[in-house]
């Protein structure tokens, strides 16, 4: 599917055929992906997809080994300053200093970020109901969670990276991440880029969409634009077969007789055409779920 | 694999099928280098006491990274809590596996240095008694595991073991005065009561821990743990806030490593106080050595090198929550819990920070850790100056002739350079290659000085160590000048810092030259030279290191 870019500001991150090996596997291969200015942006895969490594180059941890990364149209390998002083990160791992207690870390990244809000971010450390005296290493895993999204937001950056927010966390951190993310697309002109595991969270809140698999962008579009375009079709032809005959636009099948099921990208209406076409009557047609879309795109 | 023990020797093997050779080489290579060194310079007499005392240390040494190469590959005994078998099964496969490969290596070490060097190291008696230690540590190890008694415990241990095995060349109190050559059968079996008890200790603690009990700490731990936090919270009643992302960086790397060297001077400190008390318990007569007492401080002033070198580690760690955690979690493969130190995380490498700044940060934390230590050592050497004066055993010169007032200032720049070699190194990230230069540079220094212990003309030798000395030292400058070259090139240090440097290698160098107590050989001068790169190169290899670690 083309990338059909909405907006004429210029893109928040550029990126055109990065590469990236890791010893002989490829984590990236010429990948080019462009998140536009504003709104969430889901960035989708499996395990081991290239969603962390893809990031790492967003934030200048990683040097292209061949093509280009711009952020706010900076490298951010040759400008860290001024590529990372307008990024919140939260990442995967959530490595904050153990040893700090959530008042020093405040502080000490207060120091980092001119923008740092004050109140702004002593609202959040109340909302996250964070004890400003508790050690880090003291702090559950959600609430580390809310450390590492609190120095995330205080600064009101203008671009939100959160890499697998939800991961291990439990219903109540989830919804602050949401919130997180409303919050901060509240403010014209930001933009959040996060990635997951979790299809229906992204579906809810994501207004665009990359799949990513095997290091490779697969599909980039608006989350309107996929759910239109993809389609469960359940046809029924007049006599039994033991292969599924081929359906224009078909992404996977399975059944069994005269009755099979086709997943498929393209028009509704092209797609019942088709289907006529190949003297087969449309028994259910419906829309298909982010999940059900990953699915059949990573494992058709 | 068929049975568990059968398992866990397939994961040692594989764990262990570089860091085990690693560590041999790591535990040989010292005493390979001292002796090649000392034969290249006269012939070595095994009898002389001071080659006693060589044995004694480099024998102890060798044993020591040797056995903890082979815990380290070992892992921790709490990932098989939960296997289906019995405690005493699982400490006896651990213990004695180790115990057996402590003893393999040790008897290996000590054969290959009489065969190289012929210096008539005894095998069966420091042998046994290093797996006497091994079983011994392990069992407080584990009795103690996770309490603060584990510091008591084994500082404990190790004091009244190595008073023993001192004991056995010479005596409690006194230097090692002859080898420990002839093993009795008492000293045999005092060796093996210990291995028995150190096994039914460990059996009844890992009972204890399998089930989540830890020794009692009567509630000293957590008190103590309170008393800090109390004693910090006053200090740090005010939210803190900082003028500068400078500040702010070099306040979490104080934070962190500030009192890495400072903590070492105090366990040394420590250390002699409790061995001083000790003799002056049991040998008050060897306590009035004023001489003895000024030649050990001004020795300690020369071990902040090494001690430098220790705390360079710390402070090239980006990462001392990823080590202490990944300690506590005991993944324990040496690699992976470098790597986790090492390897610059997430937090460090996204805050907005140029990689200067974040060098300087860390120089700034490492010079003051250094300056700290080193008052501590000065203090200590005036004092005891101002009571030798007052009880009239001052002699002078204060400083013994052979040494020199130059010690003075090297024992700052010393572990000034060692400190941020080692920081510098390890700010790489790259711990295979840090562990591949730790292994390699012995080796080949090894290699160098047996070369050179081989030519027979004293004049010739002597030549060739110039040269070679002479080749090491430009070597040293033209890596350093290239360092700058590139962190000029890379806009990572600005141009006033890289004149500065300069400015201040070159002062270093000319005070030193001109202020040399004797006429020196023409191999002194690009020696001298080389110093005084080194220590301006941290302004430059250290954003290096730094860059090269955040951007892979």
């Amino acid at each position: 599917m083309a990338d059909s870019f909405p907006s004429a500001a210029p893109p928040i991150v550029e990126i055109q055929r990065l590469t990236r090996q890791f010893g002989i596997k490829m984590a990236l291969d010429e990948l080019s992906l462009v998140v536009p200015r504003s709104g969430v942006f889901g960035l989708i895969g499996g395990n081991g997809a290239g969603k962390t490594t893809l990031i790492r180059h967003i934030l200048g941890m990683l040097k292209a080994q061949s093509g280009s990364v711009k952020v706010f149209g900076l490298n951010p390998v040759e400008q860290p300053v001024g590529v990372l002083g307008r990024i919140g990160y939260l990442s995967e791992e959530r490595d904050l200093p153990n040893w700090m207690r959530v008042q020093e870390l405040m502080s000490y990244t207060q120091a980092f970020y001119p923008q740092w809000d004050d109140g702004y971010a002593e609202e959040l450390r109340d909302a996250f109901d964070l004890d400003p005296k508790a050690r880090i290493k003291n702090l559950s895993r959600g609430q580390r969670a809310r450390a590492g999204l609190l120095i995330a937001l205080a600064h009101r950056p203008e671009l939100l990276v959160l890499d697998e927010p939800s991961s291990g966390l439990d219903p109540v951190v989830r919804r602050d991440i949401l919130g997180a993310i409303i919050r901060t697309i509240a403010d014209e002109g930001r933009t959040v880029l996060f990635s997951s595991h979790l299809l229906d969270e992204v579906e809810r809140v994501a207004d665009r969409v990359a799949i990513i698999h095997h290091g490779r962008i697969l599909l980039t579009a608006s989350m309107e634009e996929i759910k239109e375009s993809h389609r469960k079709m359940t046809l029924r032809f007049s006599q039994a077969m033991t292969q599924p005959p081929g359906l224009v636009g078909a992404l996977s099948c399975n059944g069994a007789g005269a009755e099979w099921t086709y997943v498929c990208n393209g028009e509704a209406e092209q797609l019942r055409r088709a289907a006529e076409a190949l003297g087969a009557s449309v028994v259910d047609d419906s829309a298909l779920t982010l999940d059900e879309i990953f699915i059949s795109r990573v494992k058709p | 694999m068929r049975s568990v023990p059968q398992a866990l020797a397939w994961e040692f093997i594989v764990r262990g099928r570089w860091t085990v050779p690693g560590y041999f080489v790591l535990a040989i290579s010292m005493p390979v280098l001292i002796y090649a060194m000392l034969r290249s310079l006269a012939k070595v007499d095994v009898n002389d006491p001071s080659m006693v005392m060589v044995h004694f240390t480099m024998a102890q040494y060798s044993y020591i990274i040797w056995a903890i190469g082979i815990a380290s590959v070992r892992g921790p005994l709490s990932r098989l809590y939960t296997a289906p078998v019995s405690t005493a099964s699982l400490v006896a496969w651990h213990l004695w596996t180790e115990c057996a490969m402590v003893w393999l290596g040790c008897v290996a070490i000590t054969w290959l240095m009489n065969t190289c060097f012929d210096v008539g190291w005894p095998i069966w008696g420091p042998a046994l008694f290093a797996v006497a230690c091994t079983a011994t540590i392990r069992a407080i190890w584990w009795l103690t595991d996770k309490t603060l008694w584990s510091v008591v415990g084994i500082a404990a241990a190790s004091i009244v073991l190595t008073g023993w095995l001192q004991s056995r060349c010479g005596g409690w109190f006194t230097l090692p005065r002859h080898y420990w050559t002839n093993v009795t059968p008492l000293e045999t079996a005092t060796l093996f009561s210990l291995i028995g008890i150190s096994y039914c200790v460990a059996v009844f603690s890992v009972a204890r821990n399998r089930c989540g009990e830890r020794l009692g700490s009567f509630g000293i731990g957590p008190r103590l743990v309170q008393w800090f936090e109390a004693a910090y919270s006053i200090f740090d009643s005010k939210p803190r806030s900082f003028r500068s992302v400078h500040e702010a960086q070099h306040w979490y790397e104080w934070q962190q490593k500030g009192a890495s060297l400072p903590a070492m001077m105090c366990l040394i400190f420590s250390m002699v106080c409790i061995v001083g008390l000790l003799h002056l318990w049991f040998a008050p007569e060897s306590i009035g050595d004023f001489e003895a007492w000024l030649h050990g401080i001004l020795v300690l002033g020369g071990l902040l090198s090494i001690f430098g070198a220790v705390a360079g580690f710390f402070m090239g760690c980006l990462n001392l929550d990823t080590l202490t955690l990944t300690a506590d979690a005991s993944t324990s493969k040496s690699s992976q819990l470098l790597s986790g130190g090492f390897v610059m995380g997430h937090f460090p490498a996204t805050r907005p920070i140029t990689t200067f700044d974040f060098a300087m940060a860390i120089l700034r934390t490492a010079g003051k850790s250094l300056l700290i230590a080193w008052s501590m050592w000065g203090s200590v050497l005036v004092a005891f100056l101002l009571l030798a004066a007052s009880q009239h055993e001052l002699s002078y010169p204060i400083i013994p002739a052979d040494v020199g007032y130059w010690f003075l200032p090297l024992t700052l720049l010393g572990p000034w350079i060692t400190m941020t070699t080692v920081a510098g190194l390890a700010l790489t990230g790259r711990p295979k290659l840090v562990f591949a230069i730790c292994i390699g540079l012995p080796i080949l220094c090894s290699i160098v000085a047996s070369l050179n212990a081989r030519i027979p003309e004293s004049e010739l030798k002597q030549q060739v160590t110039s040269i070679l000395i002479a080749f090491v030292s430009v070597s040293i400058i033209a890596v350093i000048l290239w360092a700058f070259w590139t962190a000029g090139r890379r806009a990572l240090i600005p141009a006033k810092w890289m004149i500065i440097s300069g400015i201040g290698a070159l002062l270093l160098a000319f005070l030193a030259v001109v202020l040399r107590p004797t006429e020196l050989l023409w191999v002194a001068y690009p020696m001298i030279v080389a110093f005084a790169a080194l220590a301006v190169a941290p302004i430059a290899t250290a954003p290096l290191a730094i860059s090269w670690n955040r951007i892979r």
